[in-house]
């Protein structure tokens, strides 16, 4: 995989991520929140997910899916960067564990 | 539009088994995914935006599946504990790279399937502690 395509596919993950949170904070919106800026929100969330999307679709065309489906796997090191970010929260040792068999599964899946 | 109407409160039993609906969501995913990626190669050139995809019925399909996914997710997470929802992420891993093989004939070789097997270990480690840590995120916000 070409670096240009690597990014592509790290973004589109990075915009999966951002829009499912946009979207559920609109499900748990407060019951007298402002409704113009929470369909705004909503909008946005939608958005956000429809650019993901067609990126990851448009990959689609250029890999085969069993190559291209275990990067799918890194979103949940940007979870980790979102959560240390908001959180202030120290990922336990099985957490790094786990990442770091992610990300080495994912650096053997695109050599082979 | 249903997500503009106030949230009303889970009902005490809930009309599918949500390990049913659980698993079905998860299989909805892989099968979205292969879905998609018909499509794809119908539709779009590749190294282009897949917005051309919007062509195929595949894709259309795949969409559907992808948010019939969602919605079966969303709902079983109201009855599921959090732990075994997060349990089953791991599960659209195993079953797209053998979709793959068994449907789009593509040719896995040793050292992809090695690195899927690491993937599957390290979404089954991690999918637990993220899932509450993203709940906490979206709290936050």
């Amino acid at each position: 995989m070409s670096l240009a395509s690597f990014l592509l596919t790290v973004l589109s993950q990075l915009c999966m991520v951002a829009g499912q949170i946009f979207l559920k904070k609109t499900m748990s919106w407060p019951e007298h929140g402002s409704k113009p800026w929470r369909a705004a929100v909503f909008a946005t969330g939608v958005a956000i997910m429809a650019l993901g999307f067609f990126i990851w679709v448009g990959l689609m065309a250029q890999f085969d899916l069993s190559y291209l489906f275990p990067f799918e796997g890194l979103h949940y090191l940007f979870v980790v960067i979102a959560a240390s970010i908001f959180l202030k929260e120290r990922a336990s040792w099985s957490l790094w564990i786990g990442l770091f068999l992610i990300c080495s599964g994912v650096a053997l899946v695109s050599g082979s | 539009m249903p997500a503009s109407q106030t949230p009303h409160p889970a009902p005490l039993r809930p009309a599918f088994n949500p390990y049913f609906t659980i698993g079905i969501s998860v299989v909805l995913d892989a099968a979205a995914q292969v879905l998609l990626k018909i499509g794809a190669d119908h539709s779009i050139t590749p190294g282009s935006f897949g917005l051309a995809g919007l062509h195929s019925g595949w894709v259309w399909l795949g969409i559907i599946a992808l948010v019939s996914s969602l919605a079966s997710w969303l709902y079983s997470l109201r009855f599921v504990a959090l732990n075994i929802a997060a349990n089953l992420t791991a599960g659209v891993h195993v079953l797209v790279p053998l979709a793959c093989w068994f449907f789009l004939g593509e040719k896995i070789n040793l050292v992809r399937w090695a690195g899927i097997a690491l993937v599957i270990a390290g979404v089954f480690m991690v999918a637990r502690p993220l899932m509450k840590a993203e709940q906490e995120v979206e709290e936050k916000l």
